[in-house]
């Protein structure tokens, strides 16, 4: 999945895997950019009495680097604490909720959100919002009538144009998991396969499934270089380099009474910057020490994703399919045009008019130029493309404003990256190359099942626990 | 609304003094030496707090390595005559 259960540790972890993260200009209102960062994989939203929630022992972040160099400038945290109203009874709730205030809701949490300039630990602190609400999970007809009106009332407008929501939302993550991890097989081109089946429509491995999103909306200006106005797209200063990340405490002690004690530094065990690199770029050796260290120490993986693992796989997976990809990898070139996509941004003079490189330091991060409009209107068809619009394939696609510049919603980052890796990209550094008619093609035939809403947070209204379906 | 860190003494300013402190004291080959300091400055916790619990482990025993831990704070100190004591209570 795109960050989901990634890595031996975090997949143990649940309230603190980050799961995916989006990074756009705000189509509502183009003087901000909008970050959304996801917790909590796979969520079953029946899973009750002790529904999902944040960890109030997590420290929840999205880190900004505005001067290329891997360091966080601008860090926006995310701190949570629940509040049980009766601890009396083992009910979530004990009527209808119908307002954030329902004194039938038991279980709430509520949340701070601080922003740091400069480094995470000791830059200068604010604190932007303070207990500010998040809605109830969304359980069903009778607990929660009219859902989207209680996540409503939870998005807060906390002045100076800043906009915050923090809760359960839809996974709008797409991908046909059940295909992908059954050694690499996409459905649609399954006959193709070393062990083949006939050809069938992808499968959205992720429907029926909730995750909790950070939402942050923010003026361009809070998050640039000096409060650099973003207009001009050729100027360094446009591009923002964005990842999130949870940390926990140092030390955790587990007293008989069933009191945990915690203490010491905060000690990083996830973060997100593009999607699907500690999934299937890293090695499984290396995965936790990835998820702990900060981006601009990514030198260390340099090899990953300049010779990635699945750019080999893809030839003896599909016999005969990517000949001139098998080529190239045998020939043991560095796939630089994946370094430039994945760690420093396409520098300018690659594809015309286009750049999104904060400086060529090596560090995964999501690079926005936030100085490219967006492409799609703030309405229902504009952000809920058809599946097989060439929208979903943001860059590649013809849109300025797409991943890999930033992320936005409906990207199709699982088809882009596939493609990226096949070979479709090589040919940015060097023009010889021409890739295997399969790699421009390549995706899992897959698209998300709840539609994105087109007002912030723009994640889906969550499934509910009464009556949803995997299938 | 601007919150400043409570604890003003970042981590250069410690190890600095750190340093200092180990130059005036170097002959001294059983006191404490404070090989670094980590902290958060968001959390504040001061270790007078009573309430505050302070955890310590020995992280290497050949060393005398031991770290403390309070609030968001850690410090490794090499401090043979502690280590001792604590494997001591270790070892029964």
């Amino acid at each position: 999945m795109s960050s989901h259960r990634e890595a031996p540790a975090i997949s143990k972890d649940p309230v603190a895997d980050n799961t995916d993260l989006y990074a756009f200009v705000d189509p509502a209102d183009t003087s901000k950019v909008t970050f959304l960062a996801n917790f909590i994989p796979l969520e079953e939203p029946a899973g009750g009495p002790n529904f999902f929630q944040f960890g109030d022992e997590v420290l929840y972040e999205i880190l900004i680097d505005n001067d290329g160099d891997g360091e966080e400038d601008v860090v926006y945290q995310f701190r949570f604490k629940t509040l049980v109203q009766n601890p009396g009874t083992f009910l979530y709730n004990t009527g209808p909720i119908t307002s954030l205030t329902d004194p039938s809701w038991n279980v709430r949490q509520l949340y701070t959100v601080t922003k740091i300039q400069g480094d995470r630990d000791e830059g200068r602190r604010t604190v932007l919002g303070r207990d500010l609400p998040t809605p109830p999970v969304r359980i069903g007809p009778r607990s929660t009538p009219d859902y989207a009106s209680l996540a409503d009332a939870a998005v807060s407008d906390l002045g100076s144009g800043v906009r915050t929501f923090a809760g359960q939302r839809g996974e709008g993550f797409y991908v046909d998991l059940g295909s992908i991890f059954d050694l690499g097989a996409l459905r649609p081109f399954q006959n193709l396969h070393l062990i083949p089946l006939p050809a069938a429509p992808g499968v959205n491995g992720t429907k029926g499934f909730n995750v909790h999103t950070i939402a942050i909306s923010v003026p361009k200006t809070d998050v640039t270089r000096g409060g650099f106005d973003p207009t001009d797209p050729a100027d360094p200063r446009s591009v923002i380099g964005v990842w999130s990340a949870a940390r926990r405490r140092k030390a955790l002690v587990r007293e008989k009474n069933g009191r945990l004690v915690e203490t010491g530094p905060w000690v990083q065990v996830s973060r997100l910057g593009e999607p699907l690199i500690n999934e299937v770029v890293i090695e499984l050796g290396e995965k936790d020490r990835w998820n702990s260290r900060p981006p601009n120490r990514d030198d260390r993986f340099l090899d990953d994703y300049a010779h990635p693992q699945l750019q080999s796989l893809l030839p003896i997976l599909y016999p005969g399919v990517f000949p001139n990809l098998a080529a190239l990898t045998a020939s043991g070139a560095s796939r630089a045009d994946l370094v430039a996509i994945l760690l420093t941004g396409i520098p300018a003079g690659i594809i015309p008019g286009f750049q999104n490189s904060n400086g060529p330091t090596p560090a995964d991060e999501l690079r926005l130029n936030l100085a490219f409009a967006p492409s799609y209107d703030a309405t229902d068809s504009g952000i809920n493309p058809p599946g097989d619009s060439a929208k979903r394939f943001g860059l590649l696609g013809g849109d300025l404003d797409g991943f890999p510049n930033g992320r936005r919603v409906f990207d199709n980052v699982t088809a882009v990256e596939l493609r990226a890796i096949a070979g479709v990209t090589y040919p940015l550094i060097d023009k010889t190359f021409t890739p295997d008619a399969a790699a421009g093609l390549l995706m899992d035939g897959t698209k998300e099942d709840l539609p994105f809403l087109p007002t912030f947070p723009y994640l889906a209204t969550p499934y509910e626990g009464f009556e949803h379906s995997h299938d | 609304m601007v919150d400043e860190p409570k604890n003003k003494m970042s981590r250069r300013k410690f190890l600095h003094g750190a340093a200092m402190g180990a130059a005036t004291v170097g002959a001294l080959a059983t006191a404490p030496n404070v090989l670094g300091l980590t902290e958060n400055a968001s959390a504040g916790a001061m270790p007078s707090d009573p309430g505050t619990p302070v955890m310590a482990y020995v992280a290497d025993a050949a060393t005398g390595t031991v770290v403390v831990m309070w609030g968001t704070k850690e410090i490794v100190t090499r401090d043979s005559r502690l280590a001792s004591r604590i494997l001591g209570y270790a070892q029964g």
